[in-house]
């Protein structure tokens, strides 16, 4: 219970303390610090959910199982390493490009609001208040996406609203249709609109009703989490949001959205059965992947680059999820964590490469190995993973789905993802790796404008924490994350004791 | 009196049924209109009904915290966004609506399309509603495709702040006919949603008008700046 008010309460106070008038170089260190208790917090609730089962607080508004705790975790891991990135960001960048001193405590102020809902959308067990705070989090991260007051980040912030608020007004129309479906089965109840509750009343739910609520929330939520043809706001506010920024929304986000749809995923399952979540979910799953991978191609500008690849990897998740069996919904969980890091390195070394280039245009940055050694590297690897190659952890979670695909019996599901996997790979890592090889080019030392401040090393910094974890989560995964892991994974399938199945198979690819 | 109970009940139905189809006929006037102030005045008067409606399905069901909900319907759709967006508007080059992509009457018809889309929709679901609210359903459903649909076929950044209203608004109704309501914190919650939201857009539509002579669609961005567009 305090864990869970701290938890909640951390972001909250520090949006208001960095509004305090430290000089900015303090204000972004206090803002590391508390996203490092909020980490802290977060990470002294796993043994608590793991022993306990269940975290409950303020009046059943809170409710933390496995997989919330391990959103939660995710969300506060990823703001930490984006807070900690962007102290070095605004140091090395010019004040005239930044803007004053004022903005970035506005901009930090607003960065601590965004993380606070998406925590609350993790925590929550009122369906309501989880559409109030994802709501919650467009509001708040808009001004962030036009945070350059340029005419194509306004742009960009304004589809972001548009797009995004009108598709979450669907998803209300699917709580809305739950919330009657309960009162009208089981009479009003004071936590009618709780999970907990719903979940346990799933098989008396009007069946009809759970569909549509079950469609609608898959146009919202879906839109929110950039499935493909709700995604159009996805790679505008991707490119045009400051680094740290776009880091939040690929890394965590996205995923914030696609736990609500796990969460109504669990109730339709519960009350209809049958994987009717997963019917639903497999096309929009391909169709992300396979527009994302044509896209690919075109890309010119590396944000929207990762942007796209965002799409693919929130619908490779999808279809995860939309398999079903144990093997796949861990896959699923973990491709989760694994993007969430990746794109993370990846967004902070693009980060990097503007401050080095002034530019985000692919066609003009090569030769960064030799330019910049750690920021080459960090592409490399980078592109690496994210592209999916082994050894890395994408690579394991993106083989764990395949391979459960292949087992349920499907053939054509997990051929298509495995080739729209090539073709991603191939659009994605040769254009990453033109830019790591090569020599420099001329323009770039010359370009170089005197008045832009030293590149703070911090940035170097950040990117290690992610890189460990992309690498090191290719071979093993820590106990505790493991069993949040599954965990989270029987909480989504049922009863299923997934526990030794994927305990196996694990041990399966080492041995091979 | 039970023959007069029945009237009352009978009476408040009916009022139920007029206030929303006086809903949806704002919604069809806003698709009807060009001149950017009379949209925003439209939705007021949309507003206005949709607190009126929620007045008196309070009254008829007892559920107690619908006059609440009311309440701020008045004071913040029909009054405190209004303003705002006529103050956003007034500060605008161009005050009506440039040739929309789709023109006015194909407009009206393909709304009437939505109506019986809508309708359709909520056969099914009708049955776990209350019966007073029964009809007001498909009305509140019609509400949000309409709003939808003045969102994607208008041009002009205030009409589509309209849509998204409009779309908002048919979601209160929705949830009034079914539910009478969803449980009062998440009303709350919803309305201080829509107010920032307004407020959001309000501070956008100024800088975007700062920045960008008038306020354009974001489509011909792209081909200036020469990127791919999605």
């Amino acid at each position: 219970m305090n864990l869970l008010a701290a938890l909640l309460g951390i972001p909250a106070g520090a949006a208001v303390l960095v509004l305090l008038p430290f000089p900015i170089a303090v204000v972004g260190r206090l803002n590391v610090l508390c996203m490092l208790a909020t980490l802290l917090t977060a990470g002294a609730m796993v043994p608590l959910v793991l022993a306990q089962g269940t975290l409950e607080g303020l009046h059943h508004f809170l409710r933390v199982d496995a997989l919330s705790c391990l959103m939660v975790l995710l969300v506060s891991l990823t703001s930490f390493l984006a807070s900690f990135y962007s102290v070095g960001y605004w140091e090395s960048q010019p004040r005239e490009e930044r803007g004053s001193d004022q903005k970035i405590r506005g901009y930090y102020a607003l960065v601590n609001l965004f993380v606070m809902s998406m925590l609350v959308v993790c925590t929550t067990d009122n369906l309501g208040v989880l559409w109030v705070a994802l709501e919650a989090t467009t509001l708040a991260s808009a001004f962030l996406v036009g945070f350059y007051n340029k005419e194509a980040s306004l742009q960009a912030a304004w589809r972001y609203l548009i797009i995004c608020s009108l598709g979450i007004s669907f998803a209300l129309i699917g709580v809305v249709l739950a919330f009657a479906s309960a009162v009208s089965a089981a009479g009003f109840h004071e936590y009618a609109l709780n999970w907990s509750y719903l979940t346990s009343i799933a098989d008396q739910l009007d069946p009809t009703a759970l569909k549509l609520a079950f469609g609608f929330a898959v146009v919202g939520f879906g839109t929110k989490a950039g499935l493909v043809p709700m995604h159009g706001w996805l790679p505008d506010a991707h490119s045009e949001a400051p680094t740290p920024v776009s880091a939040l929304l690929s890394g965590v986000l996205l995923k914030c959205a696609l736990y609500a749809l796990i969460r109504f995923a669990i109730l339709v399952n519960h009350g209809i059965g049958d994987n009717f979540s997963g019917s639903i979910l497999m096309p929009f799953g391909f169709l992300s992947v396979g527009i994302a991978a044509l896209y690919l191609f075109g890309q010119t500008q590396i944000k929207r680059l990762l942007g796209y690849s965002s799409i693919e990897h929130v619908g490779v998740i999808t279809i995860g999820l939309s398999f079903g069996s144990p093997l796949a919904v861990f896959g699923a969980l973990f491709h989760m964590w694994n993007h969430a890091m990746t794109k993370s390195l990846l967004f902070f070394t693009a980060g990097n490469l503007y401050l080095c280039h002034h530019t985000l245009s692919m066609q003009k940055i090569t030769g960064s190995l030799r330019l910049t050694t750690g920021t080459g590297i960090a592409l490399l690897v980078g592109g690496l993973a994210l592209s999916g190659t082994p050894p890395f952890s994408i690579f394991i979670s993106e083989f764990s789905i395949v391979s459960a695909g292949i087992q349920l019996g499907y053939w054509v599901a997990p051929l298509l993802l495995i080739v729209l996997l090539v073709v991603i790979f191939a659009g994605l890592f040769s254009q990453l790796s033109r830019m790591a090889f090569g020599l420099p080019s001329e323009d770039a030392q010359d370009h170089e404008p005197s008045a832009s401040p030293p590149i703070s090393s911090l940035t170097g910094w950040a990117l290690v924490i992610p890189m460990g974890f992309i690498v090191l989560m290719g071979w093993f995964i820590p106990g505790p994350l493991f069993e949040l892991f599954s965990e989270g994974t029987r909480i989504i399938t049922g009863d299923v004791p997934v526990e030794t199945s994927i305990r196996s198979w694990w041990g399966n690819v080492w041995q091979e | 009196m039970p023959v007069f109970q029945e009237l009352i009940h009978d009476v408040q139905g009916q009022a139920i049924n007029v206030c929303s189809m006086f809903l949806l006929l704002s919604s069809f006037a806003i698709v009807a209109q060009r001149s950017l102030a009379s949209c925003v005045s439209l939705y007021a008067m949309q507003s206005f009904f949709l607190g009126f409606t929620a007045m008196v399905v309070a009254n008829a069901s007892g559920v107690h915290h619908l006059y609440f909900a009311a309440a701020l319907n008045f004071l913040i759709k029909a009054w405190l966004i209004p303003r705002i967006l006529h103050r956003a508007v007034d500060r605008l080059n161009v005050k009506r609506e440039v040739e929309p992509l789709v023109n006015i009457p194909s407009s009206l018809l393909i709304c009437g399309g939505l109506m019986i889309l809508a309708l359709y929709f909520s056969q099914p679901i009708k049955q776990i509603g209350p019966l007073l609210t029964n009809d007001s359903l498909a009305l509140g459903l019609a509400i949000v495709f309409i709003g939808c649909f003045i969102m994607i076929s208008r041009r002009k950044l205030v009409t589509q702040i309209v849509g998204f209203l409009t779309v908002e608004n048919g979601l209160f109704l929705l949830a009034t006919a079914i539910t009478y309501g969803m449980p009062l914190i998440v009303e709350l919650g919803v309305f201080f949603d829509i107010l920032v939201a307004a407020l959001i857009f309000g501070v956008l539509l100024h800088r975007i008008q700062d920045t960008v002579e008038s306020a354009r669609p974001a489509e011909s961005r792209f081909e200036e700046v020469g990127e791919v567009a999605p």
